[in-house]
């Protein structure tokens, strides 16, 4: 992310948008990443310097500081001053100093001139080597993994994000989406320490109203840099559109933005499913013969305060619609909580498959009102498909 | 870190028994679960909050709301600090004013704020109000000086009990914790429920948008405020009402001096620049002055500066006055001028101890390489720092310069001249500047210097009012500098910015 004074911004009546890189913009990141590769084993100052002089009068001056703020994010700078200790030295320097009883240039120059043979310098040199631990004379040591392409990208990111610093709350609108998509976008939420509403259904999609705890009593930019944090969760979503409300200069500005937008997430898209036992079930489930088709396309259960996402629908061609969620491998705790949410949901038509390796029995899930399932090993889709037609 | 807080509403929550009622401390609020219908008179601070099926209210209404609700509730889960008997290990003898501010304070059951000029002992006010409290605390400082001098501090006085720091590098929440508003700020939400008492050292920092949540999202009912510049540029200084509670005491520095202040006296000097520098500095000026014309800008208004810097951004030639302006100002500020000036200054006072202050980092490392005089810098790491004001309070060094670091509150004893190289005329900034060097000294006359490039943007920094260079002029310079301590009486010296 940037600071604020790195930041553009255009507004249109009460909309305002990100100012993204112009095409012939895009060089500068060619050139502030070969500047600072030319600076490998070079000081911060003179790597300062060099990317003083490459903005020059440009008026593109805040855009050559936002790669280069954004690169030496994941740059290493590292103290190399050799066999000299600068703060020893200093003290040395200092209390000698101090001991002739008054300062003064002349004076000054004699203590130098007593100390400098010691470590067989010059006084001048030894007048500079007083601060070489300073941050401007570290050593550029570990260049950061950036393409030209990928610092573009984190910086058009880094402008939707700024806009997000003033964000009074967001709503977001997804829909058709796969469970573990789901998931993760509530984990981030959560990750975050944002609070968030879910109204609608599956067929005409879900609103998340996303804000803080305290967004209750007064509406308040304090959360914005969290939302900032969590827009690039955001992108990993497939079909997703967000409205942000912003407050800026006392003025109510929108900001909005959806899955079309050209903005690339951070990471490497995670796997399609959540685990092995999921994929194999899904797998086999297509080579049934059966009108109940699957769908990773669910439900999303609101608890308040958390969510319920089951891993797949299954949809009749008469309509009846039913949904799934398996019980694989889980930490005793998560288990703890996912029997708690099973009971709060309490969804009739969804079918619980719990593995045997689990220790839980038919006990536990009494006040829940569907069907559970007990299998060993994998999940047999006939097994559900069973279960299916003695549904209500 | 220590003591994680489990923020259960983002959590799944497990066996929770609607019958039930509990309050309970979530991220900055009190949660009031279990209750189908909110109990009578309790709609003043509490709201439904759809989100989670329960009562929400802003956690500094704690102490109202605690009385009035505690009948109603099967359980509290909301307040996790102790009581603490804290014994004080350091021989208190504290001077009138500060028995009466902690008398006031006291008064107002434990909320409001002590403005006390510095030098004036709010430290050991503070100390006093911790006894007296006996909770645990969070001790808010603006700067890594301050906190390392509460720190010390708070061991010598209570050695028996943990203290950690948060922020410079830290995080340990300790029953005692110091924490910078930086840091606390960011952990709040987390920490909000873990003291009784906070305690906030130059409270005027609080009120902006960012601090500020410290005290909104914190639930402790004893709140105390030490400064000695309330008032803010931006008015938010009423703010502290809602936020800590009212003035309860207040002193000026007139009010004290003799007793406890030292006398003092205020010196500037003028120098002029250079012929080389003079040229340089009205070729920039020229530069600037052509492209604000050109543009019909102004800089007299906050207005005119922000369409200058907007303007600037925007072409080659804004650029260049951008950068113009700027050449000037470095000139005005780090003109070898005043390293002469400030030279003949430590001619005078050979032996004395020296506090030098400058603006920026640059200058502050300049006069240390040309002085041998060791150099504070928001740079220079704890360690280091430390043993610098070590020896000087011990008489080791006889000088020190600084580059703003001291501006709040760091103990600096003895200190006998002051020079400010490039200074801002903001009043708070003066005053404390002045302040650092105030401290209580045996009969000593204390002497500020303020060098001041002749003819150049600074000068008028420095004195808004023109005047003539005639003999009655730093007489009435001298006026203008005391006029800062008494709003009222300050007429044409309002804080910059």
């Amino acid at each position: 992310m940037l600071p604020s004074d790195l930041l553009f911004s255009h507004k249109r009546g009460a909309q305002v948008y990100p100012r993204f890189l112009r095409r012939e913009q895009h060089a500068w990141a060619e050139r502030v990443l070969n500047l600072i590769r030319e600076h490998q084993h070079r000081t911060r100052g003179e790597l300062h310097a060099a990317l003083r002089a490459l903005e020059g009068d440009s008026p593109d001056y805040r855009i050559v500081r936002g790669f280069a703020h954004l690169a030496l994010n994941a740059a290493e700078f590292t103290l190399a001053t050799g066999e000299l200790e600068p703060e020893a030295l200093r003290r040395e320097v200092f209390t000698l100093a101090a001991e002739r009883g008054g300062y003064g240039e002349t004076q000054a120059r004699e203590v130098l001139e007593t100390v400098a043979p010691r470590y067989r310098l010059e006084t001048a040199t030894l007048r500079e080597a007083l601060y070489a631990d300073l941050p401007e004379n570290h050593l550029l040591t570990a260049l950061p993994d950036f393409t030209p392409d990928r610092l573009v990208d984190r910086y058009n990111l880094a402008q939707a994000q700024g806009l997000l610093y003033s964000a009074l709350y967001l709503r977001l609108i997804a829909h058709r989406n796969v469970p573990g998509e789901y998931r993760r976008l509530f984990q981030h939420l959560k990750f975050h320490g944002l609070m968030y509403a879910v109204e609608g259904n599956l067929d005409d999609g879900y609103q998340i109203y996303v804000d803080g705890p305290a967004s209750l009593f007064k509406q308040t930019r304090k959360y914005g840099l969290q939302m900032a944090m969590f827009l690039p969760a955001l992108l990993r979503v497939s079909r997703w559109e967000m409205e942000a409300m912003l407050q800026r200069d006392g003025q109510a500005l929108s900001y909005r933005l959806d899955s079309q937008s050209p903005l690339k997430p951070l990471t490497a898209a995670p796997p399609a499913y959540d685990s092995l036992l999921e994929e194999s079930f899904a797998r086999r489930w297509e080579k049934l013969e059966t009108p109940w088709a699957l769908e990773r396309e669910v439900e999303i259960v609101d608890l308040k305060g958390t969510v319920f996402v089951p891993d797949f629908a299954l949809r009749h061609s008469d309509g009846r619609v039913a949904h799934v969620e398996i019980m694989g491998f889980w930490h005793p705790d998560y288990l703890r909580r996912k029997l708690d949410k099973l009971r709060r949901a309490a969804m009739p038509n969804l079918i619980v498959a719990v593995s045997e390796r689990l220790n839980v029995g038919a006990d536990d899930f009494r006040d829940v009102p569907g069907p559970v399932l007990f299998f060993k090993g994998k999940l047999e889709p006939r097994a559900v498909l069973d279960t299916l037609e003695h549904l209500p | 870190m220590k003591n994680i807080t489990k923020d259960t509403a983002g959590l799944y929550r497990t066996g929770r028994d609607d019958a039930e009622r509990q309050l309970r401390f979530d991220r900055g609020t009190l949660l009031l679960e279990g209750v189908a219908e909110l109990p009578a008179g309790l709609e003043t601070w509490f709201c439904y909050d759809p989100r989670v099926d329960a009562y929400r209210a802003p956690a500094h209404r704690y102490g109202e709301i605690i009385g009035p609700l505690k009948g109603e509730l099967a359980r509290n889960q909301a307040p996790r600090y102790q009581r603490r008997e804290l014994v004080c290990a350091l021989e208190m003898i504290p001077y009138p004013h500060q028995q009466e501010a902690l008398a006031a304070w006291r008064a107002a059951k434990g909320r409001g704020v002590v403005v006390l000029p510095t030098g004036a002992g709010k430290t050991l006010v503070g100390l006093l109000a911790l006894c007296w409290a006996r909770r645990d605390a969070l001790i808010m400082v603006p700067t890594l000086d301050l906190m390392q001098q509460w720190y010390a501090l708070l061991r010598t006085a209570f050695p028996d009990q943990e203290t950690g720091l948060i922020g410079g590098g830290y995080h340990e929440p300790q029953p005692l914790t110091i924490a910078t508003y930086d840091s606390a700020a960011r952990h709040i939400e987390r920490l909000g429920d873990r003291f009784g008492l906070l305690l906030f050292d130059e409270a005027h920092h609080l009120p902006s948008e960012f601090y500020r949540v410290i005290a909104e999202f914190s639930l402790a009912p004893y709140r105390l405020g030490l400064t000695a510049t309330p008032e803010r540029s931006d008015g938010k200084d009423t703010d502290l009402l809602d936020l800590i509670g009212p003035i309860v005491y207040r002193k000026r520095p007139e009010q004290l001096a003799g007793d406890v202040l030292a006398d003092f006296q205020v010196r500037p000097v003028h120098v002029d620049l250079s012929p080389a520098e003079r040229v340089a500095y009205q070729q920039a000026l020229d530069e600037r002055n052509a492209f604000l014309q050109a543009n019909h800008l102004a800089l007299n208004t906050l207005e005119g500066w922000n369409r200058f810097v907007m303007l600037s951004a925007r072409s080659v030639d804004g650029r260049r006055a951008m950068r113009a302006h700027r050449d000037a100002r470095r000139i005005a500020h780090a003109t070898p001028a005043k390293l002469r000036a400030l030279g003949m200054i430590l001619a005078n006072h050979p032996g004395a101890k020296t506090v030098i202050f400058t603006e920026d980092n640059a200058t502050a490392y300049e006069v240390s390489q040309r002085f041998l005089i060791p150099c504070l810098t928001h740079q220079t790491l704890i360690k280091e720092r430390q043993d610098i004001l070590d020896r000087f309070k011990s008489g080791v060094y006889a000088a020190i310069v600084t580059s703003n670091v001291l501006n709040e509150g760091v103990d600096v004893p003895d200190a006998s001249v002051g020079v400010i190289l490039s200074g801002s005329a903001s009043a708070r900034e003066f005053v404390q500047r002045l302040g650092r060097i105030l401290r209580r000294g045996d009969g000593k006359k204390a002497v500020l210097y303020e060098v001041i490039a002749r003819e150049t943007r600074e000068e008028r920094v420095a004195d808004r009012r023109r005047m003539p260079p005639d003999p009655g002029r730093k007489v009435e310079r001298i006026e203008a500098t005391l006029a800062l301590f008494d709003p009222e009486r300050s007429t044409g010296l309002k804080p910059g910015r």
